[in-house]
């Protein structure tokens, strides 16, 4: 059976969402005259030279062969123990050539993927201390930010709300969130995320996060994870190679899988799947904050056999849901076409800062 | 996007003589059953599965069909959730995921067929493409079918055990076998060791054993059984006692691998098994494990905690036979030889022939599961059919 082969690899850099922010790569994967698949990650550390080096190893190659595909990339073997650092490189171009066999196919990628477990995918909103305007204190500010949670639920239907703990000290946090839930009640669940929080710090939030009936505590540290505090809400850990003694031992009770940096959509359901049988939840999430990648956590999603959290779709949901993807009440909508289903907009990739292209 | 709606479903009961009498712990039979499935789709494409072919699961295969009509044969993830998202929702345990397997592999299949690829390639491409197969040995030769009491006589015989010997180095000289697997009748353990020592000693060092008890020997026995068998460096001991606790507590005593493909067969038992560590290889049966996504979420599970999984056969037809071969292809993680019975079918369903050389099978090129049926020789071991149409 003849199947197309890759014959090219774009990479474009773009620049940052926001002033201060992460430049973001766009990964694009042509095969012989056919169609293109693309991918979208967040640019730091080594990753553009990781998917420059990695992507000679891909081109030439048939996008259907994941398999030996993985050998090349490194993302073959237990999907556990490859978690010993940044994958986004490998993920992205992985991702990359998988919308491309979804598009040769003709298929949505989630079909791809093997059908849809979960038709409905719900996503969640994100707040940072940082989102209200900068001369803004105190009280003012957080009733700055509940009217900015307001107005998106309003217009967007959130159901969960993500809070993003590195730019507020916790006393502020139990303010804000003891807000939130004054305003909200019941209607929004609130997940605190306290990735790179120094333990010291996310210690005091637990009793009151556990008060305030928050529903996921979202990397709180090892020392809060196996410590006492862990029993009293839902903790979220990305995979990592400690993640069989975390399933086995039931430390904690969601598998956060982030698209690119866990090793890409295959690996994220391999990931899936043991979170499921070990009776985790799983949270997916994406960081780039384009379209292309909101597009991708969706079908994966769809296409993911285990129970979802509402997904993390980088620092703006409304954003990254652009191009083709919404957010209608509270739920990924996503384009029925081929692949992702949608392209990025040419005058974004205009703008690319750089480029390179490796072809067969 | 259009789709490919499954218009219609056929359902054969087969039964398949077999060139022996196959004799274990649990069987005394000269054929088998098996379910035959056909997944018609609106473009004209038709799926080819199978299952296990005792009533229960031909019934409930033929009642879960009703329920696939209009939708969308690709989906195969929809299907499996509509099925049974929870454990708690498959209502007729494993006989309910092997119904869902016969029909979920017609799925694969056409879709397949429909992309022009492989089950493997589906699955993520083929790593090998000549697959090892183990070849059965019955715990004793008898030219027909006897009682259960009449064999047990059969066991004090040496003469028996030398029995199996040479049919095991017939098949070798045959089909090029290096790996045998020794059905043993857990009748008696003298006669087990007796057998295993002249399959040893007859097929010398390198040959791959097998010893299959069918969890028929009690915990202490099959222990005790199990340490006398250690200077035979078995490939493994499978199922040599029942239960995840039973082969945890033999495991513990023992050298060699432990294997199952009874205590161990559904993804909710996965845990406790790897909690407990019950087990070395998960000897997984693609009819009994609930179909293709299920098989690859229980590899995945079962690689990343360090246990390896093999496959199990129990006298498919070709197509089953030919699954097996795709799963072996595709799963990096499959090292050792698949079970198969195939060679011992005295009828088959196929067009082609499946030849073993040199031990092992060839996986087809062609798209979905890359067989055809034969319609004569099908019409010619059905005993039962049902179509489902809209």
């Amino acid at each position: 059976m003849a199947q197309p082969r890759i014959s090219r690899i774009a990479l474009s850099l773009l620049p940052p969402a926001a002033p201060g922010g992460a430049g973001r790569i766009m990964v694009a994967a042509e095969a012989d005259g056919g169609p293109v698949g693309w991918a979208a990650c967040g640019y730091h550390g080594d990753r553009w030279t990781d998917i420059e080096r990695l992507a000679r190893a891909v081109v030439g190659t048939v996008p259907t062969h994941t398999t030996r595909r993985h050998e090349a990339l490194g993302l073959a073997g237990e999907p556990l123990r490859l978690q010993k650092g940044d994958l986004g490189g490998a993920g992205a171009l992985d991702n990359a050539v998988l919308d491309l066999a979804a598009r040769c196919a003709g298929v949505p990628l989630a079909l791809w993927l093997g059908g849809t477990h979960n038709a409905r995918v719900a996503v969640a909103d994100r707040l940072r201390w940082a989102d209200a305007p900068a001369d803004l204190a105190g009280e003012a500010r957080v009733r700055a930010l509940v009217e900015r949670v307001e107005t998106r639920v309003a217009r967007h239907g959130f159901a969960t709300l993500t809070v993003a703990c590195n730019d507020a000290d916790p006393e502020q946090l139990v303010t804000l969130l003891t807000a939130l839930r004054r305003a909200f009640g019941s209607r929004l669940a609130l997940r605190l995320d306290m990735t790179a929080l120094p333990a010291a710090a996310a210690r005091p939030l637990v009793g009151p996060a556990r008060d305030l009936g928050v529903s996921a505590l979202i990397e709180p540290g090892i020392d809060v994870s196996v410590g006492p505090e862990r029993t009293l809400v839902p903790i979220a850990v990305t995979a990592c190679p400690e993640h069989g003694g975390i399933l086995r031992g039931g430390v904690a009770q969601i598998m956060r899988i982030l698209t690119n940096h866990n090793g890409g959509a295959v690996v994220a359901l391999r990931l899936a799947a043991l979170a499921r049988v070990f009776q985790s939840e799983v949270l997916l999430g994406a960081g780039s904050g384009l379209a292309v990648e909101a597009a991708l956590l969706g079908q994966l999603a769809r296409a993911t056999p285990a129970d979802l959290q509402p997904l993390d779709l980088g620092p703006d949901p409304v954003v990254a849901a652009t191009d083709g993807v919404t957010i209608v009440d509270g739920v990924l909508e996503l384009p029925d076409g081929p692949g992702l289903g949608i392209a990025p907009d040419p005058a974004l990739l205009a703008r690319a800062e750089r480029r390179a292209e490796i072809a067969a | 996007m259009s789709k490919l709606a499954i218009t219609g479903v056929v359902l054969r009961r087969i039964r398949l003589p077999l060139d022996m009498v196959y004799v274990s712990s649990m069987y005394v039979m000269n054929d088998a059953f098996r379910t035959v499935v056909e997944l018609e789709t609106d473009a004209g494409l038709v799926g080819i599965g199978e299952t296990l072919g005792t009533e229960e699961c031909f019934g409930l295969a033929a009642a879960l069909a009703k329920s696939w009509l209009g939708r969308d044969a690709r989906d195969r993830l929809g299907l499996r959730r509509a099925f049974g998202r929870s454990v708690f929702d498959n209502r007729n345990g494993r006989n309910g995921w092997s119904a869902f397997a016969g029909l979920e592999l017609a799925a694969w299949d056409v879709t397949g067929k429909a992309w022009g690829l492989g089950l493997a390639e589906l699955m993520g491409g083929a790593v090998r493409r000549d697959i090892e197969v183990v070849c059965p040995l019955p715990a004793v030769i008898v030219p027909g079918v006897v009682g259960r009491a009449e064999l047990v006589a059969l066991f004090r015989e040496p003469k028996n055990a030398a029995g199996v010997v040479e049919y095991a180095l017939a098949q070798r000289q045959r089909h090029g076998f290096r790996c045998f697997k020794y059905k043993s009748a857990a009748a008696s353990a003298v006669y087990d060791l007796a057998v295993m020592q002249g399959l040893r000693d007859a097929l010398g060092p390198q040959a791959q054993l097998r010893f299959d008890p069918n969890a028929g020997y009690g915990p202490a026995e099959a222990t005790a059984l199990c340490q006398r068998l250690e200077p035979l460096a078995l490939e493994f001991y499978e199922d040599p006692t029942d239960d995840i606790e039973g082969l945890a507590n033999l495991r513990a005593r023992v050298s060699r691998p432990v294997a199952t493909n009874m205590c161990v067969i559904q993804l909710d038992h996965l845990p406790a098994a790897i909690r407990r560590g019950a087990v070395d290889v998960v000897l997984a049966d693609l009819f009994m494990w609930g179909g293709v996504t299920n098989y690859r979420i229980m590899a995945d599970v079962a690689e990343s905690f360090g246990l390896e999984v093999a496959i199990h056969s129990l006298f498919e037809t070709g197509i089953g036979t030919t699954a097996n071969l795709h799963l072996a292809a595709a799963l990096p993680r499959v090292q050792r030889a698949n079970d198969s019975g195939h060679h011992v079918l005295a009828a088959d369903v196929l067009a082609d022939a499946m030849p073993i050389v040199d031990g092992r099978m060839r996986l087809p090129d062609k798209p979905g599961l890359g067989i055809a049926l034969d319609r004569d020789k099908l019409a010619r071991l059905t005993v039962k059919e049902v179509t489902v149409r809209a």
